[in-house]
């Protein structure tokens, strides 16, 4: 089965994934016109950020079983079977907040929804695009490679390949070529350290 | 309290942003809070807004694109992003030196009561450089023909800008072959503007080297014009003291604050607070009388030239409304947030714009011209006065009492203390006495810790014998820390402290506000000549340890055009393109004689400078 | 294999559904002893408030179960015979089990006032609350301070009367929270219009034509249409206690939540299992914690063998001005160290309480979007990885807690 895989290391903070999950759900769908709706479509994607400044990527995991669910009072929450993705109904749902207070990644929120009323909203996986065989919005638009749609043991391949050419290049060259980001990463970290060591 | 002193090292500072907060106010460091993440790619370089078959974006990990719709590379993105804030920053610069310009033309024909000619010398040292014969010709008329032939440096006229030629010559013929001598100073900022149109120049060596000579427009064009003309009209500064931080307010005056960067608004201001009439108005309104302090580098001009106290600097703008002791803030240009409209909703503060080309939100706009500008001074100064009573007395709170700052040092005033010649301040670099010079400036940026920048690296240079030079809001951190009253010798090292104390100066000199980067070049280049080599080979260098503004990071490229090793405590967005990183932190030295390096943390920038100027010294043959 | 499962609120209906999950086929009877389709009782305070419709609080849909599933609802389970393994329902019927679960829950402690001819009653059932809902006019009063009664008070508002709310505590929510977070949410239900009395109790109740007249121990006297008690749950042991299975705080059950007697499981509230903030056994009579045990009791009578990591006690308040998320144990005693931070100016705090430098308790308000997260690491159990201090200011994001390599 496929999923949103989430590499927090290649985050560069553009929130573009924000950008494009909110018009992927909005009533229009086109960035010109999503900002003006009535009803504002918001992101499911939520990008933290860490004590050195880091961008992290957090959404729905989709967990299974799901705690969510599990806490959900009227089964507004359940899971759709062909995909495995977990799903919010927004008309059962009474806003008790008990989701929110079961997700341990911290994911869910509470918006309006385009029939006005106000219930716990997440990442749906964009299952709508889904059955169109399309990635997901976010996965779409991120251009660094820091969200990918994919089958999860396939991933766990590659980066086990990817775990050996680092340890073999470490034990080889003893040297690791940096990215121009991971160079400002460090310029950030160095910022953030000097900041701790004056507090 | 901890998480206040972790956003500034100034008392004043921190408890009034804790105010703010409890007043329900938003200041600039929560909106940077909320801004974060900010943009990787826009942070590398590496975004490119230029046109609309974009915007694009090019990926620093090397699997997304590589290259912009039109075929940019990160070079070109890089090149074409940083040549467009070297253009804006000289263009600012350039528009501030050709107000004073246009004052001056006024002043010659007689159309701007308040203006006059109060440094005749200079105006005459001036015309002499342009090639105007003054023999027998009236100010009037000098002033007149020396504000012409400074419009046809700004033009097409020229084959080169004027007062480029205060550079060593070794310096000039450099730049001559080179191709980075300024021809105009508007010229060189539109070519800019062209080059970076997509589809003009895509050579990103070539791109950096025109960012160069439009840098060098601004330094030795729109800069120092700026300066020479503020020091024509309103009088050279001469040595003083004056007063710094929030604790300048009185609670029983009317306190007018001017923020921006324009003497020839600020000027009248004090003319306006001045005059007897308005002091009993002010009387009859309960207040002990009018207090003006300054802003910014407006506040720098008027320190400078008046002895007129400052509030603060770039992050303090917003800070001084919160004491609810401030009746008006005037503007002019550069560097007002558009958020003191915001902040000023919750106060009795009324704000005034005076510039056609800065307009703001909740801001009363009176257009100041060189004809009506000591009358709408007056205007608005009366305004402020009626605005007295709306104080609520119960809710002021000015935190901390004013620091003594030391102000006033002009090249010529430098050289006045020194007897006449720069000659003593050779011999006393040539004897070790003061092992260098380094100029600190640049603003403030709430990614560094306010003001920590800036005097933890002036304590660890002047304690190195390092005399130091400040402007714009550098001046303010050093008066803050009180490192610029002559007492503070004793935070120096034995030389400096000895020259310090030989001639009743502080061991790091105010020489006023950022166009006055100009009076460092023209020392640079004294120096230089005097000694009769090249500036790079000078023990010299800058830091701008918290700079945000282009404006900043055109005054770099200058300075190390001119031969200056630069420090920049914030990083530039230049590090996607590992090419141009690895010219601007070593390549430029084989070109340029002078690099930038980038860092954050004082006590290292202290190293390096040190060693640079260690370096040089060796070079030139001097003990170390 | 027959499963049997006794009771179908959240812990049976929960178990039910795994069952299936897992072994799709399974032969199970599910005995409910109300007359009503499953239903969150959860959800009965906002029913009360009209906020929500009868039919949005049916949990399960009977007719959409396939035919190995039996169900028997409006008879009750009387006895279990644990050698035979043998159930006797009220009606005579016997019923043979190979695994059953007791999922009989609890019933909400009825005081010795509790009278529902003098429209006194508990809000326990759906029964309660279609009783409740006749005599409610334009006065209401709540007795208790715990969730259940603040619930019941903010559904009651949601019908634009004048609610009461009774706590004999000195503030309400003290068996969860400590005084200064207690006080907090007090003056946020007081702000809402909900009178609140503390240090206060029932000295006697009477009728006056149609009113209920409240006497209080203090010698105040309320008037008011109906009275709603929400002073406690006592878990539904007798059925066991009759069988000989182990019960103390409740039932009795081990990591796999199967009690004294083989084969025979139990979840929900009435079985006491790990808690793992005040790590004793304990009953957390809550909805949540119930669907995760009657999850758990499911994978081990399919016989995988999986340990049920324990549970804490957690609970959402979320009214139309505030939400609190609080969880674990927030009590001073020695060996915690609490902290906090308080944001007045946004309304809002955070608390965490720390024993070893283990999340044991926190409560968060108006701060929801990461709550959740302290809420598992309490369940993990594990020592924090980050500043608590920060994690108070708000300076902690998920970025921190789940590091990447």
């Amino acid at each position: 089965m496929k999923v949103v895989v989430v590499k927090p290391e290649r985050c560069v903070g553009c929130l573009q994934c924000r950008f494009a999950c909110a018009v992927a759900h909005s009533k229009s769908g086109s960035p010109y016109a999503a900002p003006y709706e009535t009803v504002l479509s918001k992101p499911r994607i939520h990008i933290g950020l860490s004590k050195n400044k880091d961008p992290f990527p957090n959404k729905c995991r989709h967990c299974d079983p799901a705690p969510c669910e599990m806490a959900c009072l009227t089964k507004a929450i359940f899971k759709e079977p062909s995909t495995g993705t977990v799903l919010i109904n927004p008309d059962r749902c009474i806003n008790c907040g008990m989701c929110s207070m079961a997700c341990p990644f911290g994911v869910v929120r509470y918006h309006f929804y385009p029939n006005n009323r106000m219930a716990a909203h997440k990442c749906d996986q964009c299952i709508a695009r889904q059955k169109e065989g399309i990635a997901p919005a976010c996965v779409e638009v991120c251009k660094v490679g820091a969200l990918r749609f994919e089958d999860y043991n396939k991933v766990m391949d590659r980066d086990t390949d990817e775990l050996s050419t680092l340890v073999y290049k470490g034990i080889r060259t003893g040297a690791q070529e940096k990215s121009s980001y991971q160079s400002l990463t460090e310029y950030k970290h160095g910022l953030e350290e000097l900041r701790r060591r004056q507090s | 309290m901890s998480e206040y002193a972790n956003l500034s090292i100034c008392r004043d500072a921190q408890l009034t942003i804790k105010k703010a907060h409890e007043d329900g106010v938003e200041t600039v460091w929560d909106r940077f809070k909320k801004q974060e993440p900010q943009c990787g790619y826009c942070e590398l370089g590496l975004s490119c807004r230029i046109c609309v078959m974009g915007p694009c974006r090019i990926d620093p990990f090397g699997d997304g694109p590589q290259y912009g719709v039109c075929g940019a590379d990160a070079e070109i993105m890089v090149a074409r992003n940083l040549a467009r804030m070297i253009a804006a920053g000289a263009a600012s610069h350039s528009d501030h030196g050709r107000e004073l310009v246009e004052v001056l033309y006024k002043i010659g024909q007689g159309k701007a009561p308040g203006y006059s000619i109060r440094d005749t010398g200079k105006l005459k040292q001036l015309a002499a450089e342009y090639g105007i014969d003054a023999a027998g010709l009236s100010n009037e008329v000098i002033a007149q023909r020396l504000a012409e032939a400074m419009m046809e440096d700004y033009g097409m006229k020229k084959k080169k800008i004027t007062l480029i030629n205060r550079a060593p010559k070794q310096r000039l013929e450099l730049w001559e072959k080179l191709k980075v001598i300024p021809r105009g100073i508007d010229r060189e900022t539109s070519e800019t503007m062209h080059r970076t149109h997509m589809g003009v120049d895509n050579d990103y060596v070539s791109l950096l080297l025109h960012a160069v000579r439009n840098s060098l427009a601004d330094g030795y064009g729109g800069s120092m014009i700026g300066t020479e003309l503020s020091d024509i009209i309103f009088g050279t500064p001469q040595p003083g003291f004056s007063e710094v931080n929030l604790g300048v307010l009185k609670d029983d005056e009317v306190n007018i604050l001017v923020h921006g960067h324009s003497p020839v608004v600020s000027e009248m201001v004090v003319l306006a607070v001045e005059d007897k009439e308005m002091l009993e108005l002010a009387k009859s309104k309960g207040a002990k009388g009018i207090n003006l302090a300054g802003l910014c580098c407006t506040g720098n001009e008027l320190m400078m030239r008046k002895k007129i106290p400052m509030a603060g600097n770039h992050l303090m703008t917003e800070l001084t409304m919160v004491t609810g002791a401030v009746e008006s803030i005037i503007v002019d240009y550069q560097c007002i947030m558009p958020s003191l409209g915001q902040v000023s909703q919750c106060y009795h503060t009324k704000l005034y714009s005076t510039s056609d080309k800065a307009k703001f939100p909740f801001m009363e706009h009176v257009e100041f011209t060189p004809e009506n500008a000591k009358e709408q001074a007056f205007r608005i100064v009366r305004e402020s006065v009626e605005n007295f009573p709306r104080r609520n007395k119960e809710k002021v709170y000015i935190p901390t009492s004013p620091v003594k700052n030391m102000t006033g040092f002009s090249v010529e005033s430098i050289v006045g203390a020194l007897g006449g010649s720069i000659t003593p301040l050779i011999d006393a670099i040539k004897a070790g006495k003061i092992k260098g010079a380094v100029g600190v400036v640049g603003c403030n940026n709430p990614k560094i810790k306010q003001d920590y920048g800036h005097v933890e690296l002036i304590k660890r240079l002047i304690a190195n014998d390092i005399l130091v030079l400040t402007t714009g809001c550098v001046n303010v951190a050093a008066g803050k820390a009180g490192l610029q009253v002559p007492e503070a010798k004793e935070l120096a090292g034995p030389g400096l402290r000895e020259v310090c104390g030989l001639l009743n100066i502080p061991p790091s000199l105010h020489v006023g506000s950022c166009v006055d980067n100009s009076r460092i070049i023209v020392i640079a280049c004294a120096l230089a000549n005097a000694i009769g080599v090249d500036i790079d080979k000078l023990p010299l260098a800058a830091a701008a340890p918290e700079w945000y503004s282009e404006k900043a990071a055109t005054i770099a490229f200058y300075a190390m055009a001119s031969g200056i090793f630069t420090v920049l405590g914030v990083m530039p967005p230049i590090a996607g393109s590992k090419k141009i990183t690895e010219l601007a932190t070593s390549g430029l030295n084989d070109v340029f004689g002078a690099c930038f390096a980038v860092e954050p943390d004082p006590a290292k920038v202290a190293e390096l400078i040190i060693n640079h100027i260690t370096e040089k010294r060796k070079g030139l043959g001097l003990k170390t | 294999m027959h499963a049997v499962i006794i009771g179908l609120s959240a812990a049976g209906l929960s178990c039910l559904d795994t069952l299936l999950k897992f072994s799709p086929q399974v032969n199970v009877t599910a005995i409910s002893e109300e007359k009503y389709s499953p239903y969150c009782r959860c959800v009965l305070t906002h029913y009360l408030g009209k906020v929500v419709r009868e039919d949005q609080m049916y949990i399960a849909d009977i007719a959409k179960y396939p035919e190995n599933v039996k169900f028997i609802f409006g008879e009750k389970v009387e006895t279990i015979d644990v050698n035979r393994k043998a159930l006797t329902l009220s009606g005579g019927k016997e019923i043979l089990y190979d695994k059953v679960l007791v999922a009989t829950g609890a019933n909400a402690i009825k005081p010795n006032y509790c009278d529902e001819e003098k429209k006194i009653f508990t809000l326990r059932f759906m029964s309660d609350a279609k009783k409740l809902e006749q005599h409610i006019k334009d006065r209401a009063t709540v007795l208790g301070g715990g969730f259940v009664g603040i619930k019941a008070a903010y559904g009651l508002l949601e019908r634009n009367i004048k609610v009461e709310m009774i706590v004999s505590s000195p503030y309400p929510l003290s068996l969860v929270l400590d005084e200064k977070t207690a006080r907090f949410i007090e003056k946020e239900i007081r702000e809402c219009g909900i009178d609140v009395r503390t240090q206060e109790d029932i000295a006697e109740i009477n009728m006056k034509q149609d009113r209920v007249v409240v006497s209080l121990t203090s010698g105040a006297e309320l008037l008011s249409d109906v009275v709603v008690v929400g002073k406690g749950v006592k878990p539904r042991v007798e059925i066991a206690r009759k069988a000989g299975i182990k019960v103390d705080l409740g039932i009795m059950t081990n990591e796999f939540l199967e009690t004294s007697a083989e084969d025979v499981y139990a979840a929900g509230d009435c079985c006491e299992t790990m808690d793992i903030a005040r790590r004793v056994p304990w009953i957390n009579a809550l909805w949540p914690v119930a669907v995760e045990q009657g999850y758990f009791a499911a994978l081990n009578m399919l016989g995988e063998d999986v340990a049920y990591p324990g549970s804490i006690g957690m609970n959402s308040l979320k009214t139309h001005s505030f939400h609190l998320i609080s969880g674990g144990v927030m009590k001073e005693e020695s060996g915690v160290t609490i902290f906090e931070r308080h944001f007045p100016q946004k309304k809002q705090f955070r608390k965490l309480a720390l024993k070893d430098n283990i999340i044991v308790g926190m409560a968060f308000f108006n701060c929801p979007d990461d709550a959740g997260t302290y809420i598992n690491l309490i369940k993990k159990g594990m020592p924090l990885n980050a500043d608590p201090q920060n994690i108070v200011d708000g300076e902690v994001s998920i970025a921190d807690l789940f590091k990447p390599l």
